[in-house]
């Protein structure tokens, strides 16, 4: 009895396989990314959630979030306000004084 | 770092934290090519699936805090150096040089885990040292340099070349190393090298990123107070970290750590090492990058430190049980026990205390060691003990590095706040240790471990307690 003939190794089935993302990692990235985003956008509101306890606190008046590292990876995150709030002084992105929580 | 208020109070934070998403998935993206490379496919995907389902990460991962960006970026960042090392090239060190100079703008610790990837290019260079011909060393130091000047002009540009090329003696320095004298408070002074020939030195990197490196330093060399094992600490102690990986770690995580350390016993990592250079250089990594966290780590105690080691944990549990016979069984039940681990944690990834400790040690215990970021989730029994109160006066928060500097003038626009009232206040350790005479401290309870209630008569106009306070909820 015959098997089935494997491809050859650079036949465009072949380079197709490999151009196609594996099914199992998209499914992790995709899951991950979800389970992120539903504490950042559900948990994190005020009363929404368990983990939301804290910053239930905070919001209460004004939210501040300081950094452990005051890095430049952190203007990622000032990016919102910087583009958008034209009132809000941002803070020098690299400031390294007053950031120890 | 950044600050919103009014109608975007939420909004702001959570568009931002959204932006460090896709940070977190590197190291969902890094676990899964290096375990492919190290032991093939099927190990590949397990460890995707353990680094995306894990507590911690997604605990950590959507915060403002970059330890799991940094995880994500670091994995990459020692895969291109160990390729380097095992092919030094143009493109090897152009691509080691990129990644090393990315690390170093997410988090001032890579450069002591650069360090660890340096040892491992020095004992890879010492045990080839006999074979290897003169013309290879010459490659590697120029390709070595070529990689360290990428890294430093990564580094420029992602401080966008704020002072760079500044004088050594400009710097006002904390830390004693560059002091050269002990300087418990803090204050920035002149570094040791100003008054010398060294002052006139130019240094070809931005001067916050020194004065960031060396503000880290001098947090190094003082400590933080923590909480750990039911007792109040003024530093973290050495087993700080294995203490709290203990703790913390999910089941599925403990065993693939039990797996990697019996394989480093009976010797399974030393035959697979010598199969493949990637495999011995990955294996050369692993006790250099322990090393390396354990020393990081230091007296300061932040669980969240060690994440970028986490993924490091994961590839070395999976390449010792890969080979098993029962490889797809067990990583099925890895899997399950992980997204259980994660379902049963959800919305409190940061409270996550492992199956075998949560419950069964006394509640001063559970709550282990994670000082500042965990105060979310002390701030959460906070909320759920001051509801669960009859009665209770008014609660304030004191915690002077959370809450926003414009709240201290509600000090004073608080106007039916009576100079004789009983409030509590609530004090995270550092500042009930640093701010309060614990003797004479007046404490109603210890949340979490971490959080302190401290009964006070106040005297809010004349002598504030706290920098900065904030209503605490209502029901």
């Amino acid at each position: 009895m015959q098997g089935k003939a494997r491809p050859k190794a650079n036949s465009e089935e072949v380079q197709r396989h490999r151009r196609s993302p594996d099914p199992w990692l998209l499914g992790a990235v995709v899951v991950q990314a979800a389970l992120s985003l539903l504490v950042i956008w559900t948990h994190l509101h005020l009363q929404a959630g368990r983990l939301a306890a804290g910053w239930w606190f905070l919001t209460t008046g004004r939210v501040s979030v300081s950094v452990a590292d005051p890095v430049p990876v952190q203007a990622l995150m000032a990016l919102p306000i910087w583009l958008f709030d034209d009132e809000f002084e941002v803070p020098p992105l690299l400031v390294v004084d007053g950031c120890l929580d | 770092m950044f600050r919103a208020a009014g109608r975007h109070a939420t909004l702001y934070p959570r568009l931002g934290l959204t932006l460090a998403v896709p940070l977190l998935l590197l190291g969902t993206l890094g676990c899964y090519v290096w375990a492919r490379e190290l032991a093939g496919l099927p190990a590949a995907r397990v460890a995707c699936w353990l680094y995306a389902l894990s507590p911690s990460v997604l605990g950590w991962g959507p915060t403002a805090l970059t330890d799991v960006a940094a995880a994500g970026v670091w994995i990459w960042t020692a895969r291109a150096v160990l390729r380097f090392w095992q092919n030094p090239g143009r493109a090897t060190a152009i691509q080691a040089g990129l990644w090393a100079g990315a690390t170093n703008l997410v988090t001032f610790t890579g450069v002591l885990w650069l360090l660890a990837l340096f040892a491992v290019g020095v004992v890879k260079l010492l045990l080839t040292a006999v074979t290897t011909q003169r013309v290879l060393y010459v490659r590697r130091a120029a390709g070595f340099f070529g990689a360290v000047a990428v890294a430093v002009a990564v580094i420029n540009a992602g401080w966008l070349f704020d002072r760079t090329g500044f004088r050594l003696g400009e710097l006002r320095a904390r830390s004693s190393l560059l002091l050269g004298r002990p300087n418990p408070h803090g204050r920035l002074q002149e570094n040791r090298f100003a008054a010398t020939a060294f002052g006139g030195i130019r240094v070809p990197l931005p001067m916050p990123y020194l004065q960031g490196l060396d503000w880290y330093l001098h947090n190094w060399e003082t400590g933080y107070p923590t909480y750990l094992l039911g007792r109040s600490l003024e530093q973290s102690p050495w087993y700080f970290l294995p203490v709290v990986l203990a703790f913390k770690l999910t089941p599925a995580e403990l065993c693939l750590g039990a797996s990697s350390i019996v394989a480093m016993i009976v010797g399974l990592f030393g035959a697979r090492a010598a199969r493949s250079r990637a495999c011995a250089l990955f294996l050369t990594l692993l006790p250099c990058l322990a090393l390396s966290f354990l020393i990081a780590s230091g007296k300061m105690g932040f669980y969240s430190q060690w994440l970028p080691g986490f993924p490091f944990l994961l590839l070395a549990g999976i390449f010792a049980l890969a080979p098993l016979r029962r490889f797809g069984w067990i990583a099925a039940a890895l899997v399950g026990a992980q997204a259980l681990s994660a379902l049963a944690t959800l919305g409190h990834w940061h409270a996550y205390t492992n199956i075998f400790t949560a419950g069964r040690l006394p509640a001063a215990y559970v709550g282990p060691a994670n000082l500042m970021p965990n105060r979310v989730t002390d701030y959460l029994y906070l909320a759920r003990w001051v509801q669960d109160l009859e009665s209770h006066p008014e609660v304030y928060i004191a915690n002077s590095a959370l809450i926003d500097l414009e709240l201290t003038t509600r000090w004073k626009q608080t106007a039916d706040w009576k100079d004789s009232s009983e409030l509590w206040f609530v004090y995270d350790v550092a500042n009930f240790i640093a701010g309060l005479d614990r003797r004479e401290a007046d404490v109603v309870a210890v949340i979490g471990g971490t959080l302190y209630v401290v009964r006070r008569r106040t005297q809010l106009v004349e002598k504030p307690v706290a920098a900065h306070s904030a209503q605490a909820p209502r029901r």
